[in-house]
């Protein structure tokens, strides 16, 4: 098997240089947990932008390829998440895409509009069919157009570009969704770290999430979990039940990375960079089976980094037309922080902008001048409402912000199946931007040029569920019948005081 | 004790009653304003519009260009609105006590002290008022509509008409008797009906400058906007009905349940039958345009698109210059009793359904079915008295009826 594969990479290499990175990074969290975070990287080096070539690869996946071509998307992220990732405990994760269900944005090249709009309806569809989700529901109803955040990763190549961003809360994860994600690595589930990829263990973990990033000619194929190992010396079998049976031959580095301060690792990791001990697939023995093993355990010093801000929204108000949104961001940095926060509300919930209210800590005084910039798009049935203001919190803070909101009634046939369960609120995003603002400015064809070091941190809060007030679904005939009624008979008597004639009689 | 009680020193209560605290009505607000009057979402608008977002692309705004332009630049919506909106009130007393002495003739002073009373403290328009609902402005426009009418001045009426329809719609369907009742004379002619002598075509210069009006404002309201999505927004609401809130008219449950396949048809059903019964009632009372005018707005008031407390408070408030018809009411009891009936319900389970969680949406609805019937009975029996005055008094045994 492995010559046919050094053939095929022979070929490769004179067409398209490919190049499969795979890693796998255990990190031992502060409450006993594990994080598992697996990383698979196909480069594709001298890329045409938007993929426009003769697509023969071998590494990269044809599919996905076909996909991003025919729809003009320069830049993919989709993340397929289920529980809550807690920030105080595991501090930021390494994949920011936390939020609880399906995220899905991409940067789609397109002449207008219309075009774009095109392109996402099928770009969308076709994701749906290869990942086994219904993205294909994430439509105009959910779809937005933020200003601000989520912009590109890197520049994007010539031409115009528009930003399509669309959640869906209530979406599952399950096997389901990772044997197609499988499918797109080289080496499948067979050789390398993907054989790690245990959907028992996997999806029973308190948080899971696979994602797919697409930029510029680099694949990055993600999965971050938190395991809960079932005693504090584990074993890549007693948290996964599995073992890495072989290397995967076409990857240039595969390499396993576990930190855990203060932790013994048997077998011997090969390298030791910065804290993290690392195994070397290429050089390993197989089966890999590592075994962690905490001597000490008095001590558990692991730090991680956590964001500057947190973030925490609520809504507020009992009554089922009208209530309020409730958002605390908390500034635990000794600097000012400015942050953009996205906030998308489907058009059945109207914030009313006028009732703003901003306030730090327990001050009483308003505090709009922390307000740097508004950005909102009414929300206009079907589509959502797009609410994007630029914060600067001051340093070690608590900011709330207030608004009031009203929640609309829906006709009977907008009502989903179940209506008592209510609409799930897509997740606030919060993106915390560098100091000084840098100019947002468009290229000569429209490119969208965006000074920046680095994809700007995100912190996500949770989703929420707006309860609407529902009609009563037995009733249509009813309604239809008695309002009628009620009509004919006051139309009936005027009708009858206009027509008659008036005669007097005698009342005998 | 009565002898302080005059029309003015009623405005200065009023005053002083808008200037006090007020209490928090947002807990009636589907029934004292509508999506289209409601003063949250006027503030919003005013506020987009300050901040260069058009506020007809989306979110809850409806109210008229010509209210987002007042509002935004000299009208208040602070804490002087309460004072403005009371002065809207006293104006539309104001206009009701001059159209009574106008119809009547002469002053009657302990009468016009009770029509000044109710205007200002019927609890339809009163808290519709103090809860800051553009319907007030809506009623006010009405009575310098028919007062101007009254006074034979047509270009001061049709002004009125028209900026009153670029707020509700439905007022278009007053324009046939206001120019009746410009041509023609607003005294009494219940209790001696006369045949109609104006000719018709006076009607027509009447008309041109209604419409004359109405387009200027048009023009007036896409500069204001600087496009046209105010049309569909405003206008628009009233003929597809894109928001059920719920409100005490007789539409919102009825397009809830409807399935869309029959959705369009309905929606003209519902706007022609409210179309269908000008011309009936403009021929019947063609002798008393203006019985006919108070008549027709009772009627919009029960069947229109988003009706609250304010409409039908409006017809209750005007029918009281019409005295001579007392009498001959057939039921005014009953229909009294329906209206507290159906008033204190729709309060009780609104609360039950959206804020206790208790109720349903049926609840409420069979409520709006009482209002609805307690107002068709008001206008009825009102026909009826207006019909029956013709004959007077009639000796006993006898009895007036329809064959």
């Amino acid at each position: 098997m492995r010559w046919h594969i050094s053939i095929l990479l022979y070929g490769a290499a004179q067409a398209l240089a490919e190049r499969f990175d795979e890693r796998l990074e255990l990190t031992a969290l502060p409450d006993g947990k594990v994080l598992g975070h697996w990383t698979f990287t196909t480069t594709l080096q001298n890329a045409e932008p938007g993929l426009n070539h003769a697509q023969h690869y071998t590494l990269f996946p044809l599919g996905l390829g076909q996909i991003l071509n025919a729809h003009g998307a320069s830049e993919l992220h989709l993340a397929l998440n289920a529980g809550q990732w807690d920030y105080k405990l595991w501090g930021s994760p390494p994949e920011p895409s936390v939020a609880s269900g399906a995220e899905l944005w991409t940067w789609i090249r397109a002449r207008n509009t219309t075009q774009a709009d095109e392109r996402w309806v099928g770009f969308r569809n076709a994701l749906a069919g290869v990942f086994c989700a219904s993205l294909g529901s994430l439509d105009n109803q959910r779809t937005t157009t933020p200003a601000l955040s989520f912009r590109p990763s890197v520049p994007l190549p010539a031409g115009k570009h528009e930003l399509r961003h669309a959640t869906l809360p209530a979406e599952h994860v399950c096997t389901e969704n990772l044997t197609p994600f499988i499918k797109l690595l080289p080496c499948k589930a067979s050789a390398g770290l993907a054989t790690l990829l245990n959907p028992h263990a996997l999806f029973s973990a308190p948080f899971h999430g696979l994602s797919v990033h697409y930029t510029q000619g680099v694949l990055r194929l993600a999965v971050q979990a938190v395991f809960t190992p079932p005693r504090q010396d584990w074993s890549l079998h007693t948290l996964l039940d599995r073992s890495v049976p072989s290397a995967c031959t076409v990857a240039s580095s595969s390499t396993l990375s576990i930190v855990a301060a203060g932790a013994q690792l048997d077998p011997e990791p090969s390298t030791d960079v910065n804290g993290a001990l690392q195994y070397d697939l290429a050089s390993a023995s197989f089966p890999l089976e590592v075994t962690i093993r905490h001597p000490v355990d008095t001590v558990f010093s692991h730090r991680r980094l956590t964001p500057a801000v947190s973030l925490r929204r609520t809504m507020t108000g009992s009554a089922q037309y009208a209530g309020g949104l409730l958002v605390q961001l908390e500034n635990a940095r000794n600097d000012t922080v400015r942050v953009s926060y996205l906030e998308t509300l489907p058009w059945f919930v109207t914030l009313y902008l006028h009732t703003i209210d901003i306030r730090v800590d327990e001050d009483p005084r308003q505090r709009l001048d922390l307000l740097e910039r508004l950005s909102y798009v009414p929300p206009r049935a079907p589509a959502p409402t797009t609410l994007e203001p630029i914060l600067r919190l001051p340093p070690m803070s608590r900011v709330t912000m207030r608004f009031q909101l009203e929640r609309a009634f829906l006709l009977y046939t907008q009502h989903p199946p179940d209506a008592q369960r209510g609409w799930d609120l897509p997740p606030a995003v919060v993106t915390i931007l560098p100091p000084s603002s840098p100019p947002i400015t468009s290229g000569p064809g429209g490119q969208v040029v965006f000074a920046l070091q680095g994809p700007p941190e995100r912190v996500y809060a949770k989703t929420l569920l707006a309860d609407l007030a529902t009609p009563d679904f037995s009733m249509p005939y009813n309604v239809i019948i008695m309002s009628s009624t009620l009509v004919a008979l006051l139309f009936g008597n005027v009708f009858n005081l206009m027509t008659r004639a008036f005669v007097i009689v005698n009342a005998q | 004790m009565e002898s302080w009680i005059t029309p003015s020193s009623l405005a200065i209560l009023r005053v002083l009653v808008a200037l006090a605290p007020l209490p928090d009505l947002s807990q009636f607000v589907h029934q004292l304003a509508t999506p289209l009057t409601a003063f949250p979402r006027l503030k919003e608008g005013v506020f987009l519009y300050k901040n260069a977002i058009n506020p007809y692309s989306g979110g809850p705004f409806r109210h008229s260009p010509i209210q987002l332009l007042l509002f935004s630049t000299i009208l208040p919506t602070g804490p002087l609105a309460p004072l403005l909106w009371a002065a809207a009130d006293i104006l539309g007393a104001w206009c009701l006590v001059q159209i009574f002495r106008i119809r009547g003739g002469s002053i009657d002073a302990s009468r016009e002290r009770q029509i000044a009373l109710f205007y200002l403290f019927n609890p339809y328009t009163f808290l519709s008022t103090t809860a800051l609902s553009t319907s007030t402005f809506d009623n006010a426009l009405y009575m310098l509509a028919v007062l101007f009418a009254c006074k034979r001045r047509p270009a001061a009426s049709m002004l009125a008409l028209a900026v009153l329809t670029t707020s509700s719609l439905t007022s278009l369907l007053l324009l046939p008797p206001l120019a009746l009742l410009l041509i023609s004379s607003p005294k009494s002619g219940l209790l001696y009906p006369q045949p109609f002598t104006a000719k018709l075509q006076s009607t027509v210069p009447v008309v041109a400058r209604y419409f004359a009006y109405l387009v200027a404002l048009a023009a007036v309201s896409t500069l204001v906007v600087g496009d046209w999505s105010w049309v569909a927004r405003t206008w628009g609401a009233t003929l597809t009905l894109p928001d059920v809130t719920p409100n005490p008219g007789l539409w919102w449950y009825f397009f809830t349940e409807m399935f869309d396949h029959f959705r369009p048809f309905f929606l003209m059903v519902f706007s022609v039958h409210l179309i269908a019964y000008v011309a009936p009632i403009c021929l019947k009372f063609q002798h008393d345009p203006l019985f006919a005018t108070v008549v027709l707005q009772g009627l919009f008031a029960t069947f229109k698109a988003y009706p609250s407390l304010a409409d039908p408070g409006l017809f209750v408030n005007t029918i009281a210059i019409f005295p001579e018809v007392f009498p001959y009411l057939r039921h005014p009891v009953v229909t009294t009793m329906l209206h507290l009936y159906s008033s204190l319900l729709l309060v009780l389970f609104h609360n039950l359904w959206l804020v206790q969680g208790t109720g349903n949406a049926n609840f409420y609805y069979a409520s709006t079915m009482v209002f609805g019937l307690a107002n068709g009975f008001a206008v009825t029996d009102l026909i009826w008295a207006g019909l029956r005055a013709a004959f007077g008094r009639i000796p006993d045994g006898w009895e007036v009826t329809q064959t």
